[in-house]
């Protein structure tokens, strides 16, 4: 006990009201290689470009409630569509994970900060710069990169200024992944606590560990892809061009082996968060650990042998061959299904905020993952290649998976990150507000795709029988936006109340909790001792077995 | 209940101190073999559109691009190889965990042959007789050896890097970056290799 009251730290110096060091504290921000504080410098700066995205979501739909608007040019539309989607996708969704990441995998695995602190401020100071390099495409003459997040070629090669710096950033953004990755994967293979075996890691932990693999094997390619296009643009090389004996599958091949993959990185991190909240909130173990893991460890492999289904319909690849490898990816993402639904079975179910999200995101990504069974069939996909059907489907994953996965952590660790509980009454009225909007959004598009409405068009003609479907999506994204704002005044809210939240409010199984909300910038005064995969439950159930015993 | 090992637990008033250098040394290796595997997807992106050209063209090399001699492209790989050689040395050196002043000699010998490949692959490079937009091949000629000139020259850099950090370093603090810039390097010879048999020896 001696040694832990040595440790613990020293009480801050009262500080005046008036905060005179808020400049030493602003320096301190910018300069920090402190895993928990680059953490939350990711969440701000995901959920400022997420607000970006947001109301870039928001045009699109209004500009698609009635046929034939004109709220946005054909052109600004495609700007419009193509920047929501890249914000989205390599500016919230991938570093929001990588932040809870920074957080919680050095907590969970008992180290004292990231392998390489510096670089890891590095991965996170590159993002911004690659962020606003990318958005910067809105201040030249040509605006914003207008080929779609896919970045089709020859669009891309027609476009102006705004592609260039489009490709710029995400060059910067891709470098900031892969550095972060390399980060994770040696900090968790190397910085375990004693006791910590492989399969005693949490599965978040895991889930962030099978994540960076992929980045570190796929990302690559995407840097490749974006250096084919500015070569092609700037160098006078004719990768792309058939006229000089390039092809347009140099670009779809090298894009595609990145960009399944990538999906996948996207949504791991949230089956991550989502194996942690369940058992907490239903007071079981999770339902087959060791099961989760060899399901992570299946898709990470598979993930590599399915990109050619983005190509069916454009006839060159093996459309057998890939369907069966994509197939076969949804078995081990069943196993995930059936792990989660028997850790729910018999549990004692708390409806916390986290556990309402966690469980919209294992509603919602079942509706996608369907989907996905479905189009990975080349029969159904040649007839809703390219149509809204495939919007609803990338949407049921990204947002209804990966989001709602990531709303979820935000519930589960804020207590942990600031000391301050989130409001629940609020939460609440937040998920229901997004969980009903989001499918009164995206469900449509399902039937407009099988209507036949093709995706990235400006609008529709008025006797083309989409309007309907079209405003009820339109009235769900504003839906969405209110339940977004509620969120937003809550964590407002919150930051305001005082710090009331214990080391371990939810009654969690691994280690973050083991220590105090916010912890200590050295992370543990003391570990629990790790014997499994739940340190510290096993923990708490010694405290309650022996009579007098010491607090923890 | 443990307590942590105050040694190695940063004390409050500590928690402040440079992080990476209590750390990063021991974790470097490994963080270098996965930088490696990524450059290797990067490489091998390249590799499969000269693939798909290969297999989709009836004549190869395409009639237009005039037969490479083999002379200079050959006297890079000669330096390239003894480079992997000369870095042998220090590599096993480091392992070991034994230094002499071989170390640094050696070490420096392969930054000399590590120059003389670069130098040689760009003095080549400098006059091919065909532009960069004349064909597929042409294009993936220009920018798979630039790819390969530049991280001749990052090699380059690391080794010297790691030279400077040996003259009055600890023989303890040695070991780590010798053989992290042995893996970097290592990877730039089968790079090296790999394109002198694709896009020199086929093309001869």
């Amino acid at each position: 006990m001696t040694t832990t009251e040595e440790l613990a730290p020293r009480a801050p110096a009262p500080q005046p009201p008036d905060r005179p060091n808020a400049m030493a504290r602003a320096v301190g921000w910018l300069t920090t290689t402190d895993h928990k504080k680059i953490g939350i410098l990711y969440l701000v700066n995901s959920f400022t470009f997420f607000a970006l995205g947001g109301a870039l979501a928001l045009l699109i739909r209004t500009q698609l409630a009635e046929p034939e608007n004109d709220v946005l040019s054909p052109q600004v539309y495609n700007e419009t569509f193509t920047m929501h989607g890249t914000i989205m996708i390599f500016l919230v969704i991938l570093p929001l994970l990588s932040g809870f990441g920074n957080y919680i995998v050095p907590l969970q695995i008992g180290a004292l900060d990231m392998a390489f602190p510096r670089v890891n401020a590095l991965s996170f100071w590159l993002l911004p710069v690659g962020g606003l390099t990318i958005v910067s495409g809105y201040l030249t003459s040509g605006g914003a990169a207008a080929a779609g997040w896919t970045n089709y070629v020859p669009l891309a090669l027609q476009e102006g200024t705004g592609e260039d710096l489009w490709v710029l950033g995400l060059i910067i953004v891709g470098v900031s992944s892969l550095l972060g990755a390399i980060n994770f994967i040696v900090t968790v293979l190397r910085l375990r606590a004693p006791g910590m075996s492989m399969v005693r890691v949490p599965i978040f932990t895991w889930a962030t560990l099978s994540t960076s693999v992929l980045v570190v094997l796929a990302i690559p390619a995407l840097t490749a892809t974006l250096l084919i296009v500015f070569a092609d643009r700037h160098l006078g090389t004719v990768f792309l061009d058939p006229d000089h004996g390039g092809s347009v599958f140099n670009y779809l091949n090298t894009f595609w082996f990145f960009g399944h993959p990538e999906v996948y990185m996207l949504i791991m991190g949230s089956w991550g968060i989502v194996s942690e909240i369940l058992p907490v909130f239903s007071g079981k173990p999770l339902f087959g650990y060791r099961g989760v893991i060899a399901a992570l460890m299946l898709v990470l492999a598979l993930s590599f042998t399915v990109w050619g289904h983005h190509l069916y319909t454009t006839g060159m690849v093996d459309d057998g061959l890939f369907s069966i490898t994509t197939e076969l990816i949804s078995v081990p993402t069943g196993v995930l299904f059936f792990n989660w639904l028997f850790t729910l079975w018999r549990g004692k179910l708390r409806f916390e905020p986290a556990m309402l999200f966690a469980l919209g995101m294992v509603a919602l990504f079942l509706v996608g993952g369907i989907d996905g069974v479905w189009m990975a069939s080349p029969a159904m996909d040649y007839a809703i290649h390219d149509t809204y059907f495939v919007v609803s489907h990338i949407h049921y994953v990204l947002f209804g998976g990966s989001l709602m996965g990531i709303m979820a952590a935000m519930y589960y660790w804020f207590p942990k990150m600031t000391g301050r509980f989130l409001g629940r009454r609020l939460g609440q009225v937040q998920f229901w507000l997004t969980f009903i909007g989001f499918n009164v959004t995206f469900f449509p598009m399902h039937n407009l795709g099988l209507d036949g409405m093709p995706r990235r068009v400006a609008t529709y003609p008025a006797d083309a029988g989409w309007t309907t479907l079209n405003q009820i999506a339109t009235a769900g994204s504003y839906l969405i936006a209110i339940g977004m704002l509620v969120g937003f005044a809550n964590l407002i809210i919150s930051l305001r109340k005082p710090r009331t939240a214990p080391n371990d409010p939810w009654e969690g199984n691994t280690l973050e909790w083991a220590t105090s909300s916010p912890p200590p910038p050295h992370n543990f005064d003391a570990l629990p001792e790790i014997r499994s995969e739940r340190p510290v439950r096993d923990q708490r159930l010694e405290a309650a077995a022996q009579p007098e015993g010491q607090p923890a | 209940m443990t307590t942590l090992d105050p040694d190695t637990v940063p004390r409050p008033a500590a928690a402040n101190l440079d992080r990476q250098a209590a750390r990063g040394a021991s974790s470097a290796l490994l963080a270098m073999i996965l930088f490696v595997a990524s450059e290797g997807v990067f490489f091998a992106a390249f590799l499969g559109i000269y693939a798909s050209a290969f297999t989709d063209a009836e004549v190869w090399p395409p009639p237009e691009v005039p037969l490479a001699s083999l002379g200079l492209p050959s006297a890079a790989l000669a330096a390239l190889v003894l480079s992997a050689i000369t870095l042998a040395v220090p590599v096993r050196q480091a392992r070991r965990g034994r230094y002499t002043a071989a170390t640094t000699t050696w070490l420096a010998t392969t930054i000399v042959f590590a120059a003389a490949f670069v130098a040689l692959l760009m003095y080549g490079y400098a006059d091919l007789g065909f532009g960069i937009g004349q064909g597929v091949y042409e294009s993936l000629f220009y920018v798979i050896n630039a790819l390969a000139v530049a991280h001749g020259v990052g090699g380059i850099f690391l080794m010297a890097l790691v030279l400077l950090r040996l003259r009055g370093a600890a023989p303890t603090a040695q070991r780590e970056p010798v053989l992290v810039a042995g893996v970097y390097w290592y990877f730039v010879v089968a790079v090296g290799v790999i394109i002198y048999v694709l896009l020199y020896l086929a093309a001869s």
